[in-house]
């Protein structure tokens, strides 16, 4: 039975040359920098969730290397160590047990999508290991773990935002269209629950694909139901695809979008048909309009150079949440004297302004922004105006 | 079932044990989470190897039996309060019963128009998960999936008890070949003409093989929905059933082992390249997808039998003597 013996000899051999490879793969990464400060981040920049994860990356990688000029923290160089979860929930929680296990960060940001958010966050919260996410879903925060958090606006801030702004403008009908993917379901969720606490009527109720090519049926629809406004949720193209259409449709009354269109990708996808659209969005896009009072304004003018120098394009909303969750962790930190084992505790207390807002969390709330924090923009020659 | 018994298999059997049994030894923790990732998705492709290349039928849609696995534990713990255990077992049947229904609709069908329908079927059931808000979750899925009981540190405890099942799916799929039945599935899949004159129901033993490559994907999804904690439609998708497709063939279709195999080839591809793009950061993202995409093509043009049929080959050439009826089952 040679034959046996040789096929188990090969396949002995297939796996010790696995085994080793695992080995010391697994030892190379232990060996970083010595007494360095390191911190994890998992984004996602490959697959359906790159646009997100690309300008978190680059966002956090400039601001470690800033930090690390002016001699890093404590005098310990800065390490970040950032993995692709490849827009993949396994991808995600293999990233975290990597970078928690083999090399032993310290804390973690990420990351870009729900899905992965929710799966590291089921492994942070039982290792106490501390985790930023750059996600929206509102169970991440909600309810609140110790030593869970997240920095984007909510759908629950942008709802509470636009509905403000329809209120001073007098338009009590709304029609209201969203996409079927989390980011949308989860705002269509937030605009049913808080129509009647503004005293607004929803008049119309539609979704679609993410992919689909045409919305015109359900503009269709929404034309002939006597809205006074439409409030769009959906990440790009889809917004685009529905300005453009409803221009097409003759559909004139008022078009929100939400802050998931909120780019420079909206303007040039959509042309001409963006001009008078409004928009719920973060400060960060229009640097140049805040009023000189606002705290945010000096944080948000500094963010805004230092991207540009690096990257020479504007930084969007997603660059700013990551941004955001690097410098509250090194706040926490320097709130404990760099004592990591408190560090998950200590984000809870750090009272930071950021880009993306004031983040002020409390014992329920770990996401700590306010709807004030969010400004309603209009599209006028083909740029983002302030309105409110 | 002499074949099954022979010192060869004994042999092939014992490095396997070996190697999965001392494995988390070797690895670090992070390695431990490959391990477990991997015997989840060996013992859906090892139920898939019994389909495609004993019975000779193609599915596209095994994520999808995947995901029902998962979905019912999600559901029966979360919003039913049920023990992680006893939703584990049902976890197992509903996508066995899944797939026999969907077996019984498209009976009739070979060849494309198959592979058509179990592609359909697959977008049909992870459309459903995110359109049923109220028992699904909808996009946002289930989240606080309890942990086996026992087995509920997610660490060696719960690689052990993968490869646990790994091994059971493996033995009784082994003991199914060399059966009767695996005679039956080879007939079919050399021609159905052929054994239907030979008095083989070759729609029951159709139908049997999706039951049982349901069940095996059941128990991996179950499993699976325990280690993550969280599920949304996401991983169960096209892209999944296309990767399990890939280590099946790769590994060669017509073998358990193979399917084994090519499970833990394709897994190691991943982890090869994170490793080396420490060194060479060209090699970060989605450049695996690529290398995937470049191994499948490769064992279509050079080795469409898969890599465990090709070794045996090999090595029968180099033996003297004639191989006893292992051989035959490279066909």
């Amino acid at each position: 039975m040679k034959t046996g013996l040789r096929f188990g000899v090969m396949s002995v051999l297939l796996v010790v040359i696995l085994l080793v490879s695992a080995c010391t793969g697994g030892k190379e990464v232990n060996s970083g920098v010595n007494g360095s400060l390191k911190i994890g981040a998992v984004f996602s920049m490959t697959g359906p969730n790159s646009p997100l994860g690309v300008p978190e990356k680059q966002a956090v990688e400039m601001q470690v290397k800033k930090l690390n000029q002016s001699g890093g923290f404590n005098g310990k160089p800065i390490e970040l160590i950032i993995e692709d979860d490849k827009s993949d929930n396994t991808e995600a929680v293999k990233a975290i047990r990597k970078l928690h296990k083999t090399d032993g960060v310290v804390a973690v940001l990420g990351s870009s999508g729900s899905g992965p958010s929710l799966g590291m966050v089921e492994y942070a919260s039982k290792q106490k290991l501390p985790l930023i996410s750059m996600a929206a879903a509102d169970q991440i925060t909600n309810p609140a773990q110790s030593g869970i958090y997240k920095t984007p606006h909510t759908d629950i801030h942008g709802t509470k935002r636009i509905y403000q702004f329809l209120k001073e403008k007098g338009w009590a009908k709304v029609g209201i269209l969203y996409d079927s993917n989390t980011y949308g379901s989860g705002w269509g969720k937030q605009l049913k629950k808080y129509a009647p606490e503004y005293g607004l009527t929803l008049v119309s109720e539609e979704k679609y694909g993410t992919k689909d090519s045409s919305m015109s049926t359900q503009l269709t629809k929404i034309k002939s139901s006597g809205a006074q406004v439409l409030i769009i949720a959906g990440t790009n193209p889809a917004p685009s695809t529905v300005v453009k259409e409803a221009k097409q449709l003759g559909l004139t009354i008022p078009i929100v979008s939400s802050h998931g269109s909120a780019n420079k990708k909206f303007l040039e996808l959509a042309g001409e048909s963006a001009e008078g659209i409004y928009m719920v969005a973060g400060k960060l896009l229009i640097p140049d309009q805040l009023k000189a009072d606002d705290p945010q304004t000096p944080v948000i003018k500094d963010f805004v150079t230092n991207y540009k120098e690096s990257y020479l394009v504007l930084p969007d909303g997603f660059a700013g949440y990551s941004y955001d969750g690097l410098n509250m962790i090194i706040e926490a930190l320097k709130s404990v004297d760099g004592d990591t084992s408190k560090l998950g505790e200590a984000i809870e207390k750090v009272n930071y302004i950021g880009v993306t807002g004031q983040f002020r969390f409390s014992k329920t709330d770990h996401n700590g922004l306010k709807e004030d924090s969010m400004v309603i923009l209009q599209v006028k020659g083909g740029k983002y105006q302030l309105v409110n | 079932m002499k074949a099954l018994f022979s010192k060869k298999s004994l042999i092939v059997f014992g490095v396997y044990l070996l190697v999965a049994g001392l494995f988390p030894f070797f690895g670090s923790d992070y390695f431990l989470s490959v391990g477990i990732i991997m015997g989840l998705h060996a013992i859906v492709t090892i139920g898939l190897s019994l389909v495609m290349g004993y019975a000779g039928q193609i599915s596209l849609g095994q994520a999808a039996f995947w995901g029902i696995g998962a979905y019912t534990t999600g559901i029966l713990t979360t919003k039913w309060g049920m023990s992680p255990w006893f939703a584990l077992l049902i976890a197992a049947l509903i996508p066995a019963i899944a797939a026999f229904l969907m077996a019984r609709a498209i009976a009739g069908l070979q060849g494309y128009y198959l592979a058509m329908a179990t592609l359909a079927m697959g977008f049909i059931v992870q459309i459903v998960f995110g359109e049923w808000e109220s028992v699904t979750g909808g996009m946002g899925g289930l989240v606080g999936i309890p942990a086996l009981p026992l087995f509920d540190d997610l660490g060696v405890d719960f690689y052990y008890l993968v490869w646990g099942m790994v091994t059971l799916v493996l033995l009784f799929s082994l003991g199914i070949i060399h059966s009767r039945i695996g005679r039956a599935f080879r007939a079919i899949h050399k021609s159905e003409i052929a054994a239907t004159s030979i008095g083989i129901n070759v729609a029951n033993y159709k139908l049997l093989a999706f039951v049982l490559s349901g069940l095996f994907a059941g128990i991996s999804g179950g499993l699976y929905a325990n280690y993550m904690g969280i599920i949304d439609p996401q991983p169960f998708g096209l892209h999944e059933s296309i990767k399990f497709l890939t280590m099946v063939v790769v590994g060669g279709a017509a073998s358990v082992w193979g399917a084994l195999l090519g499970t833990i080839l394709i897994g190691s591809i991943g982890e090869v390249m994170l490793i080396l793009s420490e060194h060479f950061p060209m090699l970060k993202g989605d450049m695996d997808t690529i290398v995937y995409g470049a191994i499948l093509v490769l064992c279509i043009i050079f080795m469409p039998e898969g890599l465990v049929p090709r070794l045996q080959k090999i090595m029968a050439k180099r033996q003297e003597e004639p191989l006893p009826a292992e051989r035959k089952l490279g066909a």
